[in-house]
């Protein structure tokens, strides 16, 4: 039963964070139908943000030693910064464009940035120690739980409700679901698309952030694609949970996390290096039964 | 002459293919003439792509579906290929086969052929599935089988070599050999472009719903091309790892997808065109950034970028031609025959068509019949049609009119299968055809058009026709001599070959009314052909509409706001309101009906149409 | 516009035709080094080409190879198999008669096929494959590092001869070969010294989280207490695993392989005690032989810091390898020289004896050095050497 509960708890903090990635991603899709490949190359350089700019293979701490909220509050602005530039110079010139030349432009940001980024710190895991005292595991009832564990699903249950919470009641989160729904409705009906387009990047932007920090403290160390395996499985998170729902993507983010949890428990050894091919089998299987995803969002149907 | 028209057509049918062969030709010629080993290697490379990004075309260009993991069926063919026909001494020291792959190697074409055909029907079997999914489902279900297949052959140790590179395998892929595939490559793609299949995908690409209402069916007809892309992708992983001369799961992944795609992308993601200018473009900007990252000698003076800048470079690139031609630098344009002959193409289809025309029209059943009963349809809490019964005979025009949001819309949707009833049934002929889809009905004799009329953008007049007739059965021929009839009865065969998106609205209508009776209905359901147009416009329209059951043989039923048409060429007319049938009767009848006066005018006024 | 644009895309045809072709009537002795200069690989390709470009600096010092000039070509891979083809055809083309090749089996495949079929003694910088050999590539090819299972195997033999460990826990990142080869090599020799294998468990490098893998070491050791748990991984994922462990409150003590060499990854273990890497040598300063020790100093001259890793020492040696060949053939003479590095018998080189058979591309019992790390700085533990090769059939293929 304790090894169950190990599992659980397992489980929902590698689903959290897979959750929170999802959210990033599917907010943009939802308004612009836009996939956004350079997500992860945010993620990335929020981490790379902590750090000295340098290709030493020793890295060297440097915002990441600034006290816990400004650290925070510095990366969120770089990497919101970044997505915001992101929007103006490649996806807003591009609006309008059907979705596949969207996804390709968003490949070739994300390629861009990837080898910018191995360009300017060189191409060696740099180690990082953010926050050690977030690491440390502490025993629960026999369970062993790091801090992190649960500030990351505590984090991923309290910006879910503010997400929500924005989108209901704020008058740019209106907008913006109205601009979901319908975007050349909502511009007919006075929605600055500009203004909710950049909110919409800023928000990702802001996910992305939260994200960064939060692997870095779990991982340690940061390559240039430090953020690609957690895009891969929240793209996949998203469109099983529902795209352009933010339920759904948290869903998703949930379900890919346990599927992963489980196979790599259940399988025996010899099997257990064919994991993801029974996740993605997973992933296929709920594809086909419920091809629009499990929360079926009205306005991306299409009406006769 | 029979025999030189003969070699024309074929000629003009494998323009096309034949004139970027050429091209090609001499680029490798005079790659060949420079005797530079890097430059050879180089061209090879590019060529071996052209084939992969060909075969992208295939699918991606003619379904509009991005496809992610298409570089999977590359990777299959390869090791398929290299199983065949590595030598069994190298193998033993890399794969643990069974006896009969273990210790036997074949011939390279045949096995290219088997490896090939394999990747072709994984394809085939790891589309169905897929294909049941829509949209944006279908580009992730194809990453998802590329993940799985990666992980399978990356565990796969006996078979793949794992994660390890495997060598030795027999090297004969040269310039001359890559540059034979992709001419071979070229014109398989414009067979498929041509033929009913790839015309039959590209309807699906342009309008989803109107494509299933002519009847094509669009899930079959991607997974055909689905297939036949991964038989490109097939023979492209094999040419290139006997290029190499070695295969590693690894190198099939992401980044070369990515370049792939981007190759296709920059190129003009619907032309086959734009496939081979696509990889040309994108390899030689990179292979020209890799050489100044190399350092140059100009004069002297060495111009040498940072490593790396490259990359860097082919990504702006991208972003940049992406941004300046959204359908890439052909626009979506393949190359055009070079000897103008469109007036020659109308004036034979109008010339056949009057012969065609000049026979009697078959004679038609009037007693079959299409009804449906005590109707409704509720959406949640909203009822949009409350038990509405409505009949409609062969030979007859029947109007279903009625204020905005009366549910008439509503009421063809239900008959045509694209909506289901709540309550009620829809019967043909007295069978039951309420759970028919729409693709079959269609099949079956019903074809409606839409408010939004939906034409098939990015074709032709002729084509949008043709369509419809491929949707119900007919061979290309017949199916174009089909549109050609009823261009030619519709006065129109002069606009037969301007694409779609050009006409002016109230052709448009036309066109999408054409594209009706193109399907041979029993049962035509026209949605507001009349708006926009102006009255000699609706003059012509509603002949046409008045001579359709004697020349087309069926039953007409017309959702019309304009009063002018409905009274002039409806026998029979129904109101709707809010949901109800409010009466019934012939266009006198309705006329001086109060309850259809009110409802149109609301209570205070009682002033009648003439 | 289109004419613009039409203007640029000729300079760049031209521009790519201007790809270099071999300069005529040089009596240089010109090698190609086929290596990554961009892209991941490239920082790994870095130091031991510095290494074997030193190696070149002091030949050429001493009045050069056959009393001709060394002059090293480049071409980057990219870090992209075919790019690597190409590069290695780039440098035959530039006119080299000897190849270097990238410190990797998989990365380094496509040039050393290019130098293999031309009859170019080629080497990897450091492969510990030896598929980078005459059963893989072709008769000659070439690495000059210890076969990944000999890296397992060292460590293994040292803790249990020297520690007297004796239980272990072998935790293997299957994403690559070489990594299956460390652990096969572990296994093989901890329990030919008599140790027992308590359980195991596998990950990938990209795993976001091993929290269930350490949980099911956890469940082991409360039935048999583990006494060492060998990771055999790489880069970021063997980092990240040592901090997720270490974060759950295991002190047991951690070994890797040879791309945990140094301590400049320590920053993301904070405090780390009791992690032991099996590698060529110390980068310390305090490796117990003297060359070593000045190579390092060297290193640390031309750069402006401390090498992050020993692996600098293989470069130097390739370079050492291959002019101590050509200097008994006298000749540049493709088969001349192969005939003569098949017949290398414990040669005293940088990175210690070495041995090349006509079948054997690699070297299976070269002596590794065992590094240390102690509240996250790195020391020099132990020069180890294995009484005997690791299995044969085991170095070839099924490393796991």
């Amino acid at each position: 039963m304790q090894g169950f509960i190990q599992h659980l708890a397992d489980a929902l903090s590698l689903g959290s964070l897979f959750a929170l990635t999802a959210l990033g991603i599917s907010l943009l899709f939802g308004i612009m139908r836009l996939v956004n490949f350079a997500h992860g190359d945010l993620i990335t350089i929020g981490a790379y943000a902590l750090i000295v700019p340098s290709s030493n293979p020793n890295a060297v701490m440097f915002i990441g030693l600034w006290p816990v909220l400004d650290t925070i509050i510095a990366i969120c602005a770089i990497v919101v910064a970044l997505a915001i530039l992101c929007e103006r110079l490649a996806f807003k010139p591009m609006r309008g464009a059907n979705p596949s030349v969207l996804m390709i432009a968003s490949f070739a940001v994300s390629y861009f940035l990837q080898n910018a980024l191995i360009m300017i710190y060189g191409s060696r895991p740099k180690g990082v120690n953010l926050w050690p005292a977030l690491a440390q595991s502490v025993s629960v009832g026999g369970v062993r739980l790091q801090l992190l564990q649960i500030v990351t699903i505590v984090t991923t249950l309290v910006l879910l409700c503010g997400l929500t919470l924005f989108l209901r009641r704020s008058a740019i989160g209106r907008q913006m679901r109205a601009a979901s729904e319908n975007f050349m409705m909502a511009r007919f009906l006075g929605v600055r698309a500009n203004l909710v387009i950049a909110a919409a990047f800023a928000i990702s932007g802001f996910f992305a952030a939260v994200v960064s920090l939060l692997y870095v403290v779990q991982r340690g160390t940061i390559t240039y694609d430090f953020g690609v395996p957690l895009v891969m499985a929240a793209f996949v998170a998203t469109v099983i949970g529902g795209m352009g729902s933010v339920l759904g993507a948290v869903l998703g983010g949930f379900l890919v996390g346990f599927a992963n949890v489980f196979f790599q428990v259940v399988l025996p050894m010899s099997l257990r290096g064919d994991r993801d091919a029974f996740v993605y089998g997973f992933v296929i299987l709920v594809l086909l039964v419920r091809p629009a995803g499990l929360i079926k969002v009205k306005s991306v149907q299409e009406r006769v | 002459m029979p025999g030189q028209s003969r070699l024309f057509s074929i000629g003009r049918y494998l323009w096309e293919p034949a004139t970027l062969c050429a091209g090609l030709l001499i680029l490798t010629i005079a790659a060949d003439l420079s005797q530079n080993g890097v430059l050879i290697f180089v061209a090879t490379n590019i060529l071996i792509q052209m084939v992969m990004v060909i075969g992208l075309y295939v699918f991606i260009g003619n379904s509009g579906i991005l496809a992610f993991g298409h570089i999977t069926y590359a990777m299959i063919g390869a090791y398929a290929d290299a199983w065949l026909t590595m030598s069994p001494f190298k193998k033993s020291f890399a794969l643990n086969l069974p006896d009969f792959l273990a210790n036997h190697s074949f011939a390279v074409f045949p096995s290219l052929l088997v490896a090939g055909l394999a990747s072709g029907i994984l394809a085939l079997l790891t589309g169905l599935p897929l294909m049941r999914m829509g949209g944006i489902a279908i580009s992730i279900g194809t990453f998802a089988v590329l993940v799985i297949f990666n992980t399978i052959y990356q565990n796969w140790g006996d078979w793949t070599f794992g994660s390890s590179t495997l060598v030795g395998i027999p090297l004969y892929v040269t310039e001359w050999v890559a540059l034979a595939w992709v001419c071979a490559a070229l014109v398989v793609a414009t067979v498929y472009q041509k033929s009913r299949f790839g015309l039959a995908l590209r309807s699906s690409r342009e309008d989803e719903v109107a494509a299933h209402s002519v009847g094509i069916h669009v899930r079959r007809e991607r997974i055909i091309g689905f297939a036949l892309s991964g038989l490109f992708m097939g023979v492209g992983g094999i040419l290139q790892a006997h290029f190499l001369g070695s295969i590693a799961v690894s190198a099939f992944w992401i980044p070369v997808t990515f370049i792939l795609i981007a190759m296709l992308m920059v190129g003009g993601q619907r032309s086959l065109t734009g496939a081979v200018v696509g990889t040309l473009v994108l390899s030689i900007v990179m292979q020209a950034l890799r050489q100044l990252e190399a350092g140059l000698q100009v004069a002297s003076f060495n111009l040498q970028l940072p490593h790396g800048l490259s990359e860097l470079g082919a990504a702006l690139l991208m972003l940049v031609i992406l941004l300046l031609r959204k359908n890439g630098l052909t626009n979506g344009r393949e190359i055009p025959w070079p000897f103008p002959d469109e007036a020659r193409m109308i004036e034979e289809g109008r010339a056949k068509a009057l012969v065609r025309l000049a026979q009697p029209p078959q004679p038609l059943d009037r007693t079959s019949r299409l009804e449906a009963q005590d109707v409704s349809v509720q959406f949640g809490g909203l009822a949009a049609i409350t038990k509405v019964t409505v009949s409609v005979a062969r030979g007859e025009i029947f109007g279903l009119i009625g204020p905005n949001g009366a549910g008439k819309t509503t009421m063809v949707n239900v008959l045509t299968g694209f909506q289901a009833p709540t309550t009620g049934q829809v019967l043909l002929n007295g069978t039951d055809i309420t759970r028919v889809t729409p693709r079959l009905r269609t099949q079956q004799g019903l074809a409606r058009s839409f408010q939004a009329v939906r034409l098939f953008k990015d074709m032709t007049v002729l084509d949008n026709l043709e369509v419809a007739g491929i949707g119900t059965g007919l061979t290309r021929r017949a199916a174009r001599d089909r549109a050609w009839d009823i261009l030619a009865w519709m006065n129109f065969e002069d606009k037969a070959l301007v694409r779609a998106d050009t006409l002016p609205y109230g052709d448009e209508r036309r066109v999408g009314l054409a594209r009706v009776l193109a399907t041979a209905p029993q049962f035509a359901f026209f949605d507001e052909p009349a708006a926009g147009m102006s009255d000699r416009e609706c003059d012509d329209l509603m002949q046409l509409i008045s001579d359709i059951p004697g020349r087309f043989g069926c039953g007409v039923l017309l959702i019309e706001h304009n009063m002018r048409v409905v009274m002039g060429v409806c026998q029979r007319i129904q109101v709707m309101d809010s949901g109800r049938t409010i009466a019934e009767g012939t266009a006198a009848e309705i006329q001086t009906n109060p309850a259809v006066i009110r409802a149109y005018l609301g209570s205070k006024s009682e002033k009648t149409y003439a | 516009m289109k004419l613009v644009a039409s203007g640029l895309l000729l300079a760049a045809l031209a521009l790519a035709w201007t790809i270099p072709s071999s300069w005529a009537a040089d009596n240089d002795i010109v090698v190609g080094f086929a290596i990554a200069q961009s892209g991941w690989m490239s920082e790994n390709d870095g130091p031991p080409s510095q290494g074997a470009l030193m190696a070149i600096d002091d030949i050429n010092a001493k009045g050069g190879l056959l009393g001709r000039k060394i002059r090293p070509v480049f071409a980057d891979t990219k870090s992209d198999q075919t790019q690597g083809a190409e590069a290695g055809e780039s440098v035959l083309a530039q006119g080299a008669k000897l190849m270097i090749v990238s410190c990797d089996y998989d990365m380094g495949a496509g040039a050393a096929t290019v130098g293999n079929d031309h009859k170019i003694p080629t080497f990897s910088l450091c492969a510990s494959d030896a598929k980078m050999g005459v059963q893989g590539i072709g008769p000659y090819a070439f690495t000059i590092a210890n076969a990944s299972l000999t890296i397992g195997a060292t460590l293994a033999q040292w803790g249990v001869v020297k520690k007297g460990w004796k239980n272990a826990y072998l935790l293997l990142d299957d994403t690559i070969e070489y990594n299956k080869g460390i652990c096969s090599g572990f296994e093989t020799q901890w329990k030919r010294a008599g140790g027992t294998i308590v359980g195991q468990d596998s990950f990938k490098q990209d795993d976001a989280s091993i929290a269930s893998q350490v949980t099911n070491m956890q469940q082991t050791n409360a039935n048999s207490k583990i006494d060492f748990i060998m990771i055999c991984s790489h880069g970021a994922g063997d980092v990240s695993a040592v901090r997720q462990i270490r974060s759950a409150g295991i002190e047991t003590p951690i070994g890797g392989g040879d791309s945990m060499d140094g301590d400049f990854w320590t920053k993301a273990v904070p405090h780390l005690n009791d992690h032991y890497a099996s590698t060529l040598g110390s980068p310390f300063g305090d490796d117990p032989r003297p060359f070593v020790n000045q190579f390092m100093d060297r290193m640390a001259k031309a750069d402006g810091h401390r090498p992050p890793t020993s692996l600098a020492i293989s470069g130097y040696s390739v370079v050492q390898a291959l002019a101590l060949a050509v200097q008994r053939a006298n000749s540049l003479d493709g088969d001349a020289v192969l005939a003569q590095l098949n017949k290398f018998h414990d040669e005293n080189l940088a990175i210690g004896p070495t041995t090349f058979t006509p079948d054997l591309h690699i070297n299976l019992t070269r002596p590794q050095a065992i590094l240390g790390i102690r509240d996250g700085k790195g020391y020099f533990v132990d020069l180890v050497q294995l009484p005997a090769p690791p299995p044969l059939k085991l170095i070839f293929k099924h490393q796991d």
